[in-house]
């Protein structure tokens, strides 16, 4: 051996040390420097984040009744690593899937023949949104049976709404992206939607959770429950009424609002046309509008009951203050008023029960544009009213310094104002609770997922519009309106006083002027007149029938409506019962006819 | 006498060759013992087990229990011995590696002709190979000392027995064995001496040559891609590196502890064999990777020591092919997992799972015990000799 082989041997053997070396320090540049590095990509290649879904509120009506509810629904997949007998799986499972077993068996083999080709798990789902007795069924059926596994189920939750339509436009629904539209479910998304919660999972190459290592887990925060002032019994009565009607007058929309004028709480509501919620794709947006809070409307006269209270709160007017009604064409501005019926000189009060227009314009002139407009915005008029609800609109209430010269004649009849469905519901509870206006309520409590409460609304007044004495004389001569010599006697109901005021309106045309021979009617009313329970506003727009009136069309109506609703109540009759054909006959007006506005 | 053969007296190289024996067996048996536990730690997932966690630990125990045996008996019986079996190392080699493309007997796996039965044990000839050029190359260049430079007889013959060995270990589509076989050989006939103008050409045509046929092959010329730009091939070729990494650098210093990986998981292919080194990186952390790699440095220099120190030419030869057969394995390995060199398939020795590796690993291990046994009898002699040679020269 020579010093040759030594010294070679000792090259080769401290070339390999430096090389050695090289790696160790390889490897603390690995593991010690980059470790950081590393470990963020081994969490992305090892850590599933798995959602827990949060569940969402349930909407219930007054009573605690389900309006709007979870079920629990099913994905059902297949997972191409563990499906051992296509041919058997379809077989065993296509009938509760509804599908066509080749159908099926071809798709199961795609999944598989992708698993080997791409040698990763590959999962397709088969069929969404199955029911749980379908999901219990196919357990049942591949349990146990090796040949047959393969199939696993992704829980979700499918919103459903027992009641169909009723009350559709205020509850609103869920999109198939899960997206509220419309409603309740839309204006409270934040309280029923919940948070979800998140679970790590870490999980092997082939999707397999490492329960051992489960780590940080954030429960799902389950949505609050919203409970409605809506009592479904009321408005199943109120939709069934307004269904009959629509059926009879065959219009281009109708609604109803419902509410107790004590405080404010709206009972029921409807719009019409209307759509199933459990069915919101074959609707239109026409028939998903929410009537009551988001169109416009020309009150028609029952807005007079504006300006006849403003007048005897400002004591300009007494009930008795004789007003002479020019014979029915009044010329003011260049323009003439006309009265459906001419009268000569008519009390503040025979003006409100026979809704002479031209009546109304005089008090208004009396009044002055100011003090008139300070009452149109004190009823409420011109503002939103809050209830809650994605879509309410203000209205159109013009200050004084806009109005033409003819507005101060046409406002007090309901034109050249709009206003909402409920805007004018709330005014008229004013009247029937004493003068105070209190705002509409459509949410009484939001409960959390353990049932404590969260919010609780009570009644909120909103302000005196008028004493109490000036109520008590509109109410009269509201009550006057539905007895034989008012506007609307078939708004009447057997053995209850009932206070209310008709409205006619033309429609207005979108491309300016009205449309001759198109109406809105309506009727709104309270019952009983000196005890109101209830307050109830009855739309009819452009109703299919020649002279159409609010008095004929929307105020029988209103009289079934109420009907059914004193039986729910149970209200004890406090008139006597006048049998038909014994009512004497009107002294002044001899004319059948009910009065138009 | 100081003849042409004998080593100049070195006392701090004496003392060191005296302790290299029990650093290299120290080395080995901390190895062997990491490597057992480790395989029950990544075997347990791997699909290859059949649902029986001991089954890789039961085979590996086998296996080395028969290695271990096998090696005491190299450690006692002379390695001179070896000198007279090359022929029938190098014959048996030739037929095995023929027989792993003859079926039944040869056993197909990933495309590759690298097993065959024997009984109910499946061996991998080119193990056996390596230990056969090993031992052909060190009997030839002390024997041919003198004709070492001369092309014909220096070196054409062994590079026909070698290339022989070398093209059906290629033909079996197995590069690692065959870079490392070659490199060994290499190395060993730099060591006796071969002068460089010879070794230089060979050694660049070897690397030409082993990178023409990478190329060639479908899906081995990937790999060289995905080392080369391996984000590309993060989810192909570079995928099982690119997982090595995130094992060792997710491990840290410190380890998710025994048991704790997750990349042995499905994640990292082949997590027990070829790939258990970043398991263990990721389970026990960067300091038990470096004791490991300090291991193989203990195994190199002890092995190198004991070679230099060997009786004769053929012991130092043998020797050093030997240590550089473990510390090229182990150096390839290391590479090929920190993403260092190309994947090639190459096991950790002691650690890996695989009997065929194992046994001749310990073989070697005895072997060059058996070296250090002898060489240390003439270490003591020379040393006896110095004591006489200094008493002499005080006599004046």
């Amino acid at each position: 051996m020579n010093r040759n082989e030594q010294a070679r041997a000792a090259i080769v053997c401290f070339a390999l040390v430096g090389v050695f070396s090289l790696f160790s320090v390889r490897l603390i540049y690995l593991q010690a420097i980059q470790h950081d590095v590393y470990v963020s990509l081994a969490a992305e290649k090892h850590v599933h984040k798995q959602v827990i879904y949060a569940r969402r509120g349930v909407i219930r009506g007054c009573r605690g009744e389900p309006l709007a509810e979870n079920r629990r629904i099913y994905d059902v997949a297949a997972d191409g690593s563990h499906i051992r007998n296509p041919t058997a799986l379809a077989q065993a499972i296509a009938g509760q899937l509804e599908m066509d077993p080749a159908e099926l068996e071809a798709k199961l083999k795609a999944v598989v023949d992708k698993t080997i080709a791409d040698k990763k798990t590959e999962s397709r789902v088969l069929k969404r949104g199955v029911s749980e007795e379908v999901y219990e069924n196919i357990t049942k059926i591949t349990k146990g049976q090796r040949q047959l596994s393969g199939i696993y189920f992704d829980l979700n939750f499918d919103r459903v709404y027992p009641n169909g339509s009723l009350l559709a436009q205020v509850i609103g629904y869920l999109d198939a992206g899960h997206e509220p539209r419309l409603g309740i479910e839309r204006s409270m998304q934040d309280f029923l939607q919940g948070t979800n919660g998140v679970r790590y999972l870490e999980e092997d190459q082939k999707g397999h959770e490492l329960v051992q290592y489960r780590g940080l887990e954030t429960p799902a925060k389950d949505g609050c429950d919203v409970r409605l002032t809506i009592d479904m019994q009321l408005q199943n009565i109120v939709e069934s009424e307004l269904d009959d009607a629509f059926a009879q007058y065959k219009p281009q929309m109708a609604a109803a609002v419902m509410l107790r004028p004590t405080t404010g709480e709206i009972l029921a509501m409807a719009s019409r046309p209307t759509f199933d919620l459990n069915d919101p794709r074959s609707s239109t947006p026409d028939k998903q509008k929410d009537r009551p809070i988001g169109d416009m409307v020309e009150p028609g006269s029952t807005f007079k009951i504006v300006v006849t209270s403003a007048a005897l709160e400002e004591k300009v007017a007494t009930p008795e203050t004789k007003i002479y009604c020019e014979n029915g064409a009044y010329s003011y501005a260049g323009h003439i008023l006309h009265d459906a019926h001419p009268m000569g000189m008519l009390t503040l009060h025979e003006v409100l029960a026979h809704s002479s227009n031209i009546g109304a314009a005089k008090l208004a002139l009396q009044l002055g544009k100011d003090r008139f407009y300070q009452y149109i915005r004190r009823y409420g008029f011109g503002e939103s009213t809050g209830i809650g609800l994605p879509g309410e609109i203000p209205g159109l209430v013009n200050p004084p310094y806009r109005w033409s010269e003819l507005d101060i004649t046409r406002i007090p009849m309901g034109q050249s104002i709009a206003v909402t469905p409920l805007q004018m519901v709330t005014a008229m509870s004013a009247i029937a609770n004493g003068g105070l206006l209190m705002k509409p309520m459509l949410i009484s409590e939001i409960d959390d997922a353990d049932n404590r409460p969260v919010v609780t609304y009570s009644p909120t007044q909103v302000r005196r519009v008028v004493s109490t004495d000036t109520a008590k004389k509109i109410v009269s001569a509201l009550k006057d309106v539905v007895s034989k010599k008012g506007t609307a006697p078939e708004a009447a109901v057997p053995g209850f006083a009932v206070a209310g005021k008709t409205g006619t309106a033309e429609k207005i045309d979108p491309r300016g002027g009205y449309m001759q021979g198109k109406y809105v009617v309506s009727f709104v009313g309270f019952m009983p007149a000196d005890d109101p329970k209830f307050a109830l506003l009855v739309v009819i727009d452009d109703p299919n029938i020649p002279r159409a009136f609010g008095g004929t069309v929307a105020a029988p109506v209103f009289a079934k409506i109420a009907k059914r609703v004193a039986d729910y109540f149970g209200l004890q009759p406090t008139e006597p019962v006048v049998p038909p054909g014994l009512v004497a006959t009107p002294k002044k007006l001899t004319s059948t006819l009910p009065g138009r506005g | 006498m100081f003849g042409n053969r004998r080593r100049l007296p070195n006392i701090a190289g004496l003392v060191m060759h005296k302790k290299s024996a029990f650093i290299l067996l120290f080395s080995v048996a901390v190895l062997v013992s990491i490597g057992l536990v480790m395989l029950f730690s990544a075997g347990a997932f791997a699909s290859d087990g059949h649902g029986d966690q001991f089954s890789f630990l039961r085979k590996q125990g086998f296996w080395f229990g028969f290695g271990f045996v096998v090696s005491v008996i190299c450690a006692t019986v002379d390695y001179r011995w070896w000198q007279k079996g090359w022929m029938v190392l190098i014959g048996t080699s030739y037929v095995l590696l023929a027989l792993c493309f003859i079926r039944p007997i040869g056993l197909r796996l990933n495309g590759s002709f690298r097993w065959i039965h024997l009984g109910s044990l499946t061996v991998q000839p080119s193990e056996l190979a390596k230990f056969a050029v090993v031992v052909f190359v060190a009997w030839w260049f002390a024997k041919f000392e003198s004709e070492q430079n001369r092309i014909v007889k220096g070196l054409l013959i062994p590079f026909v027995v070698v290339g022989g060995i070398l093209a059906l270990i290629v033909a079996e589509t197995d590069l690692g064995s065959t870079a490392l076989i070659g490199t060994t050989a290499l190395l060993m006939m730099f060591v006796a001496g071969v002068n460089l103008r010879l070794l230089l050409p060979t050694l660049v045509a070897g690397l030409i040559g082993v990178m023409a046929i990478a190329w060639s092959i479908p899906g081995r010329h990937n790999r060289l891609l995905a080392f080369i730009h391996p984000e590309q091939y993060q989810t192909t070729e570079a995928q099982q590196q690119f997982m090595g990494l995130i094992a060792l650098g997710s491990g840290g210093i410190d380890g998710l502890g025994l048991g704790n990986g997750r990349q042995k998981m499905f994640y990292l292919e082949y997590a027990y064999a070829d790939f258990i080194f970043p398991v263990i990186g990721e389970e026990l952390g960067l300091r038990v990777t470096l004791v490991i790699v300090f291991c193989y440095l203990l195994i190199l220099t002890s092995g190198t020591l004991v070679s230099l120190n060997a009786r004769d030419r053929f012991g130092m030869l043998f020797g050093f092919g030997c240590t550089s057969l473990l510390g090229l394995q182990a150096l390839i390995n290391v590479g090929v997992t920190t993403s260092m060199l190309p994947n090639k398939g190459s096991p950790l020795p002691f650690i890996s799972y695989g009997g065929s590796n194992l046994f001749f690993c310990l073989v070697c291990v005895g072997v060059l015990i058996n070296i250090y046994r002898h060489g240390k009898e003439e270490a003591n002699a020379t040393r006896t000799e110095m004591m006489v040679r200094v008493r002499h020269l005080s006599k004046f």
